[in-house]
């Protein structure tokens, strides 16, 4: 017989410690990656065509930066 | 809340709003106001799509279904995370490729794979489903928060009376629209990040303070006594209507398999991260971090259970007792400044949630309904300030909507049931990326069944007193018809090939460059 309670509360207990780790390695890189944006955001180059229109000559293409 | 609390309270909100007015700055174009001029790396894209996961309304719609079923979502949680990050975490299912096409919203990809029509109709469709979706999020935050801060029902001022409610639904979509109208997604990305850690350190706070106050033995015997097996199985439902049950089970899994596709504030996301392979990488932690903060939740709603009791008392309404019964736990577990915190934190959990909403609904009107009716491209500022104007008649639509509507369904059926009819875009976008059949008139079809199944629910429950479908059901059949639907259209006509493009080949070839580039670092 499948010991429901059980099975759930170790899921339960396993899950949230991880999530406090997680949580707190995110919030350190994600500082990082802010301060970065921040200076990419400085540095850019406005492309006025990349507002969401697609190229009907060529609409497989969509503007903007590469991936 | 003691002078303390107040003065946190307030100085956080002050300074949040000085900090989306200060980094307006940074925004200079559409696709800066759109997708942050797709710069996001893995960590901010995870502190924001984190940030963005966890709103007060569903803060509010756990604890409910914490303290009114059990833990069974958690096990329905659990077995998607199951299906979820090998499929879109480890193999960038869908979400790459979306990714490759470069887009800024889902219906500019469907003008690319199918036509304009396409792309106004889901359009028009995301727009409806969407703002429905998030119409009770400030009405529902709002009664969550006065309870939170055991504000007194109504306010005097001027020799008026005022619900707390209403007046408290202003502050939260005034902050959250003044965020997002500062400067998009720059604004929405920055203040999230800082949001995210004071909303992690509430929300920490609140569940240690919780289980200390009722205690694992509590926990324990509140679901046994209250719920019996059904507080942790989700496949059995009980005679009294306890626990979810096989077709609700069906249905949460089946649209978290369309929901990376198809939710517009999570494809924004996506659309603003720096390559492919990021966005697989947010989809893989992201998701783990979103389960087990929903379980946290949860617990929340369990421990609330443990220390209240199921019962009723004499004056409550039964649907807001068990709906909020939580918030007036976790305020009396709170000790002073720390609640003042904590109230931050909630009020932070619904901005970091609305802004990126309004941005994502108001990026869809005016990029794939309104520009592609006008049939050619706004100035960079007209289009900006378009944006803006229609987040803030969102913003009064949803005021006004609260005003005098609150569902009589579970929070979680709502929000569930209205976000079927989004799903239309995903089943379309998810066919469009990876079948070459996949055409017009599956496209046309799909979007007709998952707005008319949905909608004819929600009116139907207002009119008739016994409406044969649950909300579930009903999202169950929306969204298997649909699938079938395109499939059939898909099988009759080859019509959609002549516009098919791989998107794979551009997500290979970043790969190629990525190992290229390790390689050389390496050398």
């Amino acid at each position: 017989m499948f010991n429901w309670p059980m099975v759930t509360y170790v899921w339960v207990a396993l899950l949230i410690v991880a999530h406090v780790l997680l949580t707190a390695w995110v919030l350190v890189g994600g500082w990082f990656d802010l301060l970065f944006l921040l200076r990419m955001l400085r540095e850019e180059r406005v492309d006025s065509t990349d507002d969401g229109r697609v190229d009907t000559k060529q609409p497989t293409a969509a503007s903007g930066r590469k991936p | 809340m003691k002078p303390l609390d107040w003065f946190i309270f307030v100085a956080l909100l002050l300074g949040l709003i000085l900090l989306g007015w200060w980094f307006r700055r940074y925004m200079r174009s559409v696709a800066d106001f759109i997708v942050v001029n797709r710069g996001m790396r893995k960590y901010l894209g995870l502190s924001t799509w984190g940030a963005e996961g966890i709103g007060l309304a569903s803060i509010a719609y756990l604890t409910e279904q914490g303290f009114t079923k059990g833990l069974g979502l958690a096990w329905m949680t659990l077995l998607n995370l199951m299906w979820y990050i090998p499929l879109f975490g480890i193999l960038g299912f869908g979400i790459r490729r979306f990714r490759a096409t470069r887009v800024q919203t889902i219906p500019q990809y469907h003008e690319m794979r199918f036509s304009r029509g396409v792309r106004i109709c889901n359009g028009v469709v995301l727009a409806t489903g969407g703002i429905l979706n998030m119409a009770i999020f400030p009405v529902v935050s709002s009664h969550f928060l006065v309870r939170f801060m055991a504000l007194p029902e109504t306010l005097n001022f001027l020799g008026s009376t005022f619900q707390t409610v209403h007046i408290c639904m202003l502050l939260l979509i005034g902050v959250s629209l003044w965020i997002a109208l500062m400067g998009g997604m720059v604004t929405v990305i920055v203040t999230d990040y800082i949001q995210a850690v004071i909303l992690a350190v509430a929300m920490f706070t609140i569940a240690a303070l919780a289980v200390h106050a009722v205690g694992f033995e509590g926990i324990d015997r509140a679901l046994q006594e209250n719920f019996g097996e059904a507080g942790f199985n989700p496949f059995v439902t009980t005679e009294g209507g306890d626990g979810y049950g096989l077709t609700w089970v069906a249905f949460f899994l089946l649209s978290w398999l369309l929901a990376p596709l198809c939710f517009p504030p999570s494809t924004a996301k996506i659309a603003s991260t720096d390559s492919t392979d990021t966005t697989r990488k947010l989809a893989l932690l992201g998701q783990f971090l979103n389960s087990s903060r929903t379980i946290l939740v949860l617990l929340l709603g369990v421990c609330a259970l443990a220390a209240m009791g199921a019962a009723i008392p004499g004056s409550a309404n039964a649907t807001h007792y068990g709906r909020y019964a939580s918030a007036q736990f976790m305020h009396d577990i709170t000790p002073t400044g720390l609640l003042g915190l904590c109230a931050a934190g909630m009020l932070f959990a619904y901005v970091t949630t609305d802004n990126s909403y309004y941005l994502a609904w108001a990026a869809i009107v005016v990029n794939d309904v309104l520009v592609p009716l006008r049939g050619r491209p706004l100035s960079q500022e007209s289009h900006i300030w378009l944006l803006r104007l229609i987040m803030v008649g969102i913003a009064v639509l949803l005021f006004c909507w609260g005003l005098f509507y609150e569902p009589d369904e579970s929070l979680l059926e709502y929000i569930y049931l209205t976000g079927a009819i989004m799903s239309a875009a995903g089943i379309v976008t998810l066919f469009g990326l990876y079948w070459k059949r996949a055409n017009n008139a599956g496209a046309y079809a799909t979007v007709a069944i998952c707005m008319i199944v949905p909608i004819a629910d929600l009116i139907g429950k207002k009119v008739l007193d016994n409406y044969p479908l649950a909300g579930h059901e009903s999202g169950l059949i929306a969204l298997a018809s649909s699938f079938a639907a395109f499939l059939v259209c898909g099988l009759a006509s080859r019509r959609g090939e002549a516009k098919w493009h791989n998107f794979g080949h551009e997500v290979r070839e970043e790969d190629r460059l990525r190992r290229a580039a390790q390689e050389a670092r390496h050398v």
